[in-house]
C-alpha cells in the first residue's frame, strides 16, 4: 500500500515536471516567469529535501507519532486496568466495614484480586520492554515497589488471622496505604506519556 | 543435580493458602512447612536431588504465607542452600515467583 503511494506520488512529479517543460516550450512568453539554465548545486539539493520532506512527513513522520501516541495509550490502558482490579479491594473493605466483619471468603477473595493484580503487571512488564527497553526496568521494578508494599500491608499482617475483627483504625490505615498505591498509578500513567 | 520430587501446592497442599502461623488459620504458612516444605527439602539436601515447587493453581499467595514459609525456611537453612536444592515453577504468574525467590534471598524476621 505504502509502496503504491510513493510510486503514485512520482509518477505525478514527473508528470508535472514533464508538462512544465513542455509548456514552457509552447507559451514562451510567461510574465514574470524565465527559465533559467544555470542551475545551482545547492538548489538541487534544496529542491530534493523539499520534496523529502513533503514525502517523508505525512507518510513517515506522521506514522511514527501516531504509532507512539497509540503505543502510550496502549499502556496507559494497562495501569488504568491495574487500578480497576484495585478498586475491588477498596470494595470489599468497604462492604466488611460497613457489617463490621470481614469473612474468610471476602480474604480469598483478595488474594484472588492480588493475584489478578500480578498477571495484569507482569504483562504490562512484558508490553514495556518492547517499546521502551531502556527505562521498563525502572519503571516495572518501582510499580512492583509500590505494589509489594500495599499487599503487605494487607495480606502479610493481622488481616490475615482467623481472630481479626475489622475496626475503623484498620479501615483508615487501609485507605491511606491504598491511596499511595492509587497515586503511584496515576502518576504512572502521566510518566508513560513523557517517555 | 537432577529433579526428582515435584510438590505442587494446589494440590498437595491447598489452593487457598492462609496467613502466618498455625494458630491464624487454615493452611498457614507454618502447616505448609511443617507438613510439606522442610520434611521435602531435607529429603532433597540428604538425596542430593533437587526439589521443584510448582506454584501454579492457588489462587494468590498471601505475603504472610510466603514469609511464614519460604522466608522461614531461608533463615533456618540460609538462602543459598534453599536455592541450591528447591527449584519453582509458575507458569501463569511471573510476579509471584519473583517474590517468592526473594523472600528467600532477603528473608524478614518476624
Amino acid at each position: 500500500m505504502k509502496k503504491r503511494y510513493i510510486l503514485l506520488i512520482s509518477a505525478l512529479v514527473l508528470i508535472s515536471f514533464v508538462l512544465g517543460v513542455l509548456l514552457s516550450r509552447i507559451v514562451r512568453d510567461f510574465p514574470l516567469i524565465t527559465f533559467n539554465h544555470e542551475i545551482k548545486i545547492f538548489e538541487v539539493l534544496t529542491f530534493i529535501l523539499t520534496l523529502l520532506i513533503g514525502i517523508l512527513f505525512p507518510f513517515l513522520i506522521k506514522k511514527w507519532i501516531e504509532d507512539n501516541r497509540s503505543i502510550k495509550s496502549c499502556l496507559a490502558d494497562e495501569i488504568k486496568a491495574i487500578l480497576l482490579t484495585s478498586l475491588k479491594i477498596k470494595a470489599i473493605i468497604e462492604k466488611a466495614s460497613a457489617n463490621n466483619n470481614i469473612l474468610a471468603t471476602d480474604k480469598d477473595e483478595i488474594n484472588f484480586i492480588f493475584h489478578e493484580m500480578e498477571m495484569q503487571i507482569a504483562s504490562f512488564q512484558d508490553q514495556i520492554a518492547i517499546s521502551f527497553k531502556n527505562e521498563s526496568q525502572a519503571i516495572s521494578n518501582e510499580l512492583k515497589k509500590k505494589f509489594h508494599e500495599y499487599k503487605d500491608y494487607l495480606t502479610g499482617g493481622e488481616m490475615m488471622t482467623s481472630t481479626f475483627t475489622i475496626d475503623q483504625k484498620f479501615v483508615r490505615a487501609h485507605v491511606t496505604h491504598y491511596s499511595l498505591f492509587e497515586r503511584h498509578l496515576k502518576s504512572l500513567t502521566h510518566k508513560i506519556y513523557h517517555l | 543435580m537432577e529433579i526428582k520430587k515435584v510438590l505442587v501446592i494446589a494440590s498437595d497442599f491447598s489452593t487457598t493458602p492462609g496467613a502466618r502461623y498455625r494458630e491464624d488459620g487454615e493452611f498457614s504458612g507454618q502447616e505448609f512447612l511443617e507438613k510439606l516444605l522442610q520434611p521435602e527439602f531435607e529429603k532433597a539436601v540428604n538425596g542430593e536431588y533437587i526439589l521443584k515447587v510448582d506454584l501454579d493453581g492457588v489462587w494468590g499467595y498471601p505475603s504472610s504465607f510466603v514469609s511464614g514459609s519460604f522466608g522461614k525456611l531461608s533463615l533456618e537453612k540460609g538462602a543459598d542452600l534453599v536455592l541450591k536444592y528447591i527449584t519453582f515453577k509458575s507458569d501463569e504468574n511471573p510476579i509471584r515467583l519473583e517474590k517468592i525467590i526473594n523472600e528467600i534471598k532477603k528473608p524478614i524476621k518476624k
